[in-house]
């Protein structure tokens, strides 16, 4: 328990628990250091007024320095959100969750960063290859290579 | 059930920048200023890249190992440019020397803030800030600390218990603090002094800083560690000075017989060594030779990822080479024993779902051709500045070939 990832984890927690989380997000659970679950609603004007999605990370023991694996959970009670980065899956295409991690991104940090994509988001759809990628997706967005495009969303 | 393991998660006893309350302004920002941003520990070896920015000597080591840039602001950076910053390395010395003893106060102070507040001029409160900023009191107060005693400024030493029905206003050395002091007669206190005046110690009578005469007791009155003036005057110290210069080139002063161990290791370009070459690599620094290749390349760099992080501290807070080798070890066990349980799954698993498998690469084998030709175009113009993606194109990994890497 005493890894950096455990230490760093349990951190982030506290400050969570002192601090609380920035408007629109709300942890769900965080039993232990491997996968946490995070509620995500996009406040003010959006694509999404009142719906509610859930964040799954999954931590492996050499975060910070590797990034966690996030999706969204699509299970009987959470969907997916329709937006062009966001597989019907769970899975999303965003850059830093992939090659522009960086290890002082923290979980809150990502929440926010995803909220704000979502905010941004003006017509809802699915990317394009949606259906072929869902078809073949690894279990793990962390083993699908993306490739990032300019944003232009 | 979700609460229980999550305050049990939260029990388990991490110092961060939380602990401190946000009501005396700058604590808890002090803290965190002085830690690193990957890790989230107080810093470890500190040591700063061309933009400035700060981070323990391994975590920034690790994080460049994955990408040439810097964490935070993503300018190019590599390990070259790190220069250790001494200055923030003594000042975390002092912090962590200091933090407990500042916790316990502000604990304090908030505690005696959230009584009643009819209870509340009843108790001991001590104020400090500059003369400028100096709180006014209502009230009773007001009259005493108007009209300070010329008395009140006065020698450090002679501090002792006094009267506690008496307001007293005690001057610290550096004159730019004021504390104010007002005890009950119910509370007994005594003036408290300001961190930096000496006190007597009430065991071995020898003058003893405030801010260490907790820690000087407990540690059975060790004799005050001796200061610069002490060492240049005394002959033995004299020498060892002049053995330094002597010595020439090691600059850093430190002890001879330990200088040619204590040079930074040059990253190894392994493809081009020989496993005989490799396996002398490893011999010399008294690495265990067991595994394959790969094993043997992943623990040299490891190796010197941790000598080289341990360089960048001062003298006296490196660690023995016989403790980065148990680092290591125990590194390389959390590594292979998370390894370990991967595969078991993955053979497991892989036997099961063969069929399943087969099935897939079959039915992805006709569609791979065409999805190849845009995607070998495509990575030509990759725009890193944009946090956010379209996946216009995206180079599907065949789940068999990815297990199998797992």
């Amino acid at each position: 328990m005493a890894s950096i990832s455990a230490r760093r984890l349990r951190k982030e927690l506290s400050e969570i628990h002192v601090e609380g989380c920035p408007v629109g997000i709300n942890l769900l659970s965080a039993d232990n250091f491997e996968q946490w679950l995070l509620s995500l609603e996009v406040m003010g004007e959006s694509q999404y007024p009142g719906e509610v999605f859930a964040l799954k990370f999954r931590f492996d023991p050499n975060y910070p320095i590797s990034s966690p694996a996030v999706q969204f959970v699509v299970d009987g009670k959470y969907t997916s959100p329709v937006h062009p980065h966001v597989y019907s899956n769970g899975h999303i295409c965003a850059s830093i969750l992939g090659n522009e991690w960086s290890p002082v991104l923290s979980v809150i940090g990502i929440c926010v960063t995803l909220q704000s994509m979502l905010a941004s988001c003006k017509k809802k759809e699915r990317p394009q290859d949606n259906d072929r990628y869902v078809l073949h997706a690894p279990d793990n967005p962390k083993k699908t290579r993306f490739h990032y495009d300019v944003d232009t969303v | 059930m979700l609460a229980d393991s999550l305050t049990q998660l939260l029990l388990s006893d991490v110092p961060d920048p939380t602990d401190f309350p946000k009501s005396p302004p700058g604590l808890r920002e002090l803290d965190s200023s002085l830690r690193c941003n990957i890790c989230g520990d107080l810093f470890d070896g500190p040591v700063t890249l061309a933009c400035g920015h700060c981070f323990c000597s391994l975590c920034v080591r690790n994080a460049l190992a994955e990408k040439a840039e810097c964490p935070i602001c993503r300018k190019q950076a590599s390990e070259t440019q790190l220069r250790v910053n001494l200055a923030i390395e003594t000042c975390v010395a002092a912090w962590k020397l200091a933090r407990t003893h500042i916790l316990r106060l502000t604990k304090e102070e908030e505690e005696r803030l959230t009584r009643p507040k009819r209870k509340a001029s009843d108790f001991e409160r001590i104020v400090i800030e500059s003369p400028m900023k100096k709180r006014k009191r209502a009230g009773g107060y007001d009259e005493r600390n108007s009209s300070p005693t010329p008395g009140s400024s006065k020698s450090p030493s002679k501090i002792r218990p006094k009267s506690p029905v008496k307001a007293k206003r005690v001057v610290s050395q550096q004159d730019d603090d004021v504390i104010e002091i007002s005890s009950s007669p119910v509370s007994n206190a005594p003036d408290i002094p300001s961190a930096a005046d000496l006190v007597t110690c009430p065991v071995c009578e020898k003058e003893v800083p405030f801010a260490l005469i907790n820690k000087h007791i407990d540690q059975r009155c060790p004799p005050p560690p001796p200061s610069d003036n002490d060492a240049s005057t005394s002959k033995d110290a004299q020498q060892t000075a002049w053995s330094k210069l002597m010595a020439g080139g090691g600059g850093k002063g430190r002890p001879k017989e330990r200088g040619i161990d204590e040079e930074p290791i040059p990253k190894a370009s392994y493809h081009t060594l020989k496993d005989k070459q490799l396996r002398e690599l490893l011999l010399d620094h008294h690495l265990p030779v067991s595994g394959d290749r790969s094993t043997w390349i992943t623990r040299h760099q490891r190796w010197v990822m941790l000598w080289n992080a341990n360089l960048d501290k001062s003298p006296n807070l490196r660690k023995s080479a016989n403790d980065l080798r148990s680092e290591l070890k125990k590194w390389e066990a959390e590594k292979t024993g998370k390894k370990k349980t991967v595969v078991d799954d993955v053979a497991g698993y892989e036997k099961r779902n063969k069929a399943h498998f087969q099935a897939l690469t079959e039915a992805a084998r006709p569609r791979k051709v065409p999805d190849k030709s845009p995607s070998a175009v495509a990575p030509g113009s990759p725009d890193v500045a944009s946090p956010l993606a379209t996946p216009r194109d995206i180079i599907l990994v065949d789940e068999v070939e990815e297990v199998q890497i797992g």
